[in-house]
């Protein structure tokens, strides 16, 4: 018997997987690590991970709502 | 008027609680689940509020003060990845499986996953040694917040009893679906209220770019991560928002999803969510060491409340106060609620205490039993709060670190079909042992990580709770195939 499918409606492809290891990498920022430049006011730092945010966000969204009309 | 706006907003925010239960249907599925009927936008956030706590105001805040800008990254931006991801690989099966089976807590589900009472009982006593230091964090941060904004005219634990009371109320009236509601409004109030904080704030200081220059010039290290977080350590702290995959009071608001289409919308806002209140929260606890620097320990939790009493006086500093209420009462609510139903459902019910010949209690002495139990949990949280003088940063991460290391449970609950009971047993005292080792570790050396390389220990602990799961399971008998099929269907 085979488990059943990975969840139905959120399908994991092999696409998604590799996005999804690629944003764990991107959250290791080792290169902005030294870095204190302010930029609109905000610490570099902290305006990349805003950013990472949102990249997240939007890489989830293709992902979930590609699937909506193959249920 | 700062006490008069709290007042109210506490006041309006018991009202919609209780206004919900002109809509109870009578029932114990609609009291604990508000029958599955929750909708994509109040289950973003419920989800949201409900995992948004004093942590993430004061103690990112409190915490950032210390330490700066890489406490976004940290536990930020890392729960904007591993939590919608969480959300996206378990919600939807948990809620098929509740939907199925009429799950309503997770011992339930658990307990019959392995079919094991003895399981059930002993994850139920886990889950109640984890979630009070997790309440604790809320009622002391509700505690601070009003001493804080009142100027110490209002003793912190006079706040803390206050809070206690109104989610009480609501949440014995209301129910779950009073608890969504007030989620609902009081997570739009604490995003809304946070963004004007930060405005407000950075405006009277000259602008954000001016008041980090003036940081620039006084503390640099805060404005870059070396120096504060090693690179050991933002990698191992990746697990530490795994927790949210074990919470009970989670696990409770997966179930009430309306469909499994519904989960669409929390899994992609949550990263939007999660900047949208931590931004102000860290810039904010940064920009702190402007006006009170010197601040030592746990002292760094108020730094947000200070500000605010400093920057916006009067009505406004109640605004901004209730802003911090929500976020705390948001968390305890639905805290409160999974303790009250794993009481009743789990041991109460289950084990037909209470009853002459072992029946079930009905739906009125359920609720009952669980707000006695509820009351005697506050009790004991309370009399905590007001002996425990612990960083509410660091007490939440020990909490979290308890609830991530169970995570394999649940993973090998809805993926592995070859786990057992004697291998779900090895993960909780393995995971238990180990927390109280490092437990204790990082009692005597506050920051403490492993080998002093910034390994966090959740990461060790996590580790070996797997482990114990693949070997236990692998050295005994696979479940029955009957069984298997309830879980695992063609």
């Amino acid at each position: 018997m085979q488990p059943e499918s990975d969840t139905r409606i959120f399908k994991v492809t092999g696409g998604f997987t590799l996005a999804v290891i690629v944003l764990f990498a991107l959250h290791q920022d080792f290169w902005l690590r030294d870095n204190a430049t302010l930029i609109a006011g905000l610490p570099v730092g902290l305006l990349y991970h805003l950013g990472y945010c949102l990249l997240v966000s939007l890489v989830l969204g293709l992902f979930v709502y590609r699937r909506k009309s193959r249920p | 008027m700062t006490l008069t706006i709290i007042f109210l907003y506490l006041a309006a925010v018991f009202a919609i609680g209780t206004l919900s239960h002109r809509l109870l249907r009578g029932t114990g599925e609609d009291f604990f689940l508000a029958s599955r009927t929750i909708g994509p936008f109040v289950l973003l956030m419920s989800l949201f509020g409900t995992h948004m706590t004093a942590f993430s105001l004061l103690g990112a805040s409190g915490e950032a003060y210390h330490h700066g800008v890489g406490v976004f990254s940290l536990m930020a931006s890392s729960s904007a990845l591993v939590v919608p991801l969480a959300f996206l690989f378990l919600a939807p099966r948990v809620w098929r499986l509740g939907e199925r089976h009429g799950y309503l807590t997770q011992v339930e589900f658990f307990r019959d996953r392995w079919q094991s009472d003895a399981l059930g009982l002993l994850l139920f006593l886990v889950m109640v040694a984890l979630l009070v230091p997790y309440l604790l964090i809320g009622i002391k941060g509700g505690g601070i917040t009003l001493a804080q904004i009142t100027g110490g005219a209002t003793p912190e634990w006079v706040g803390s009893v206050l809070m206690s009371v109104v989610v009480l109320g609501y949440v014995s009236i209301g129910g779950l679906r009073g608890t969504a509601w007030v989620n609902t409004f009081q997570t739009l109030v604490f995003m809304a209220l946070g963004a004007t904080t930060f405005f407000l704030i950075t405006h009277k200081l000259g602008g954000l770019g001016a008041a980090m220059e003036r940081v620039t010039q006084a503390s640099p290290d805060l404005l870059a991560r070396s120096g504060h977080i090693a690179p050991l350590q933002l990698f191992t702290y990746l697990a530490i928002p795994l927790s949210v995959a074990m919470f009970p009071h989670i696990f409770m608001h997966w179930l009430t999803a309306k469909s499994e289409a519904s989960f669409r919308l929390p899994i992609v806002a949550y990263p939007i969510c999660v900047a949208i209140v931590w931004v102000p929260s860290v810039v904010l606890g940064i920009l702190g060491n402007l006006d009170f620097p010197g601040l030592v320990g746990p002292q760094a939790n108020s730094v947000l409340v200070m500000m605010i009493a400093k920057y916006a006086p009067g009505a406004m500093a109640g605004l901004l106060a209730a802003g911090v209420l929500a976020a705390v009462m948001s968390s305890l609510d639905s805290q409160v609620l999974s303790l009250s139903t794993m009481f009743t459902r789990d041991i109460v019910n289950h084990y037909g205490f209470l009853t002459r010949h072992g029946d079930r209690l009905g739906d009125r002495q359920s609720v009952l039993v669980g707000r006695i139990f509820v009351v005697a949990i506050f009790a004991i949280t309370l009399a905590l709060a007001l002996t425990v003088d612990r960083s509410l940063f660091k007490l939440g991460v020990w909490c979290f670190t308890g609830f991530a290391a169970l995570t394999p449970l649940i993973v090998a609950a809805l993926y592995w079909k070859r786990s057992t009971r004697t291998g779900a047993f090895s993960t909780i005292l393995v995971a238990a042992g180990l927390w109280i080792y490092f437990f204790g570790k990082g009692w005597e050396e506050p920051g403490y990580t492993v080998l002093g390389r910034g390994i966090m220990p959740v990461a060790v602990i996590l580790a070996a709770s797997s482990v114990a799961m693949v070997i236990g399971s692998l050295l005994t008998k696979p479940p029955p195939e009957k069984h298997l099929t309830r879980f695992f269907p063609e």
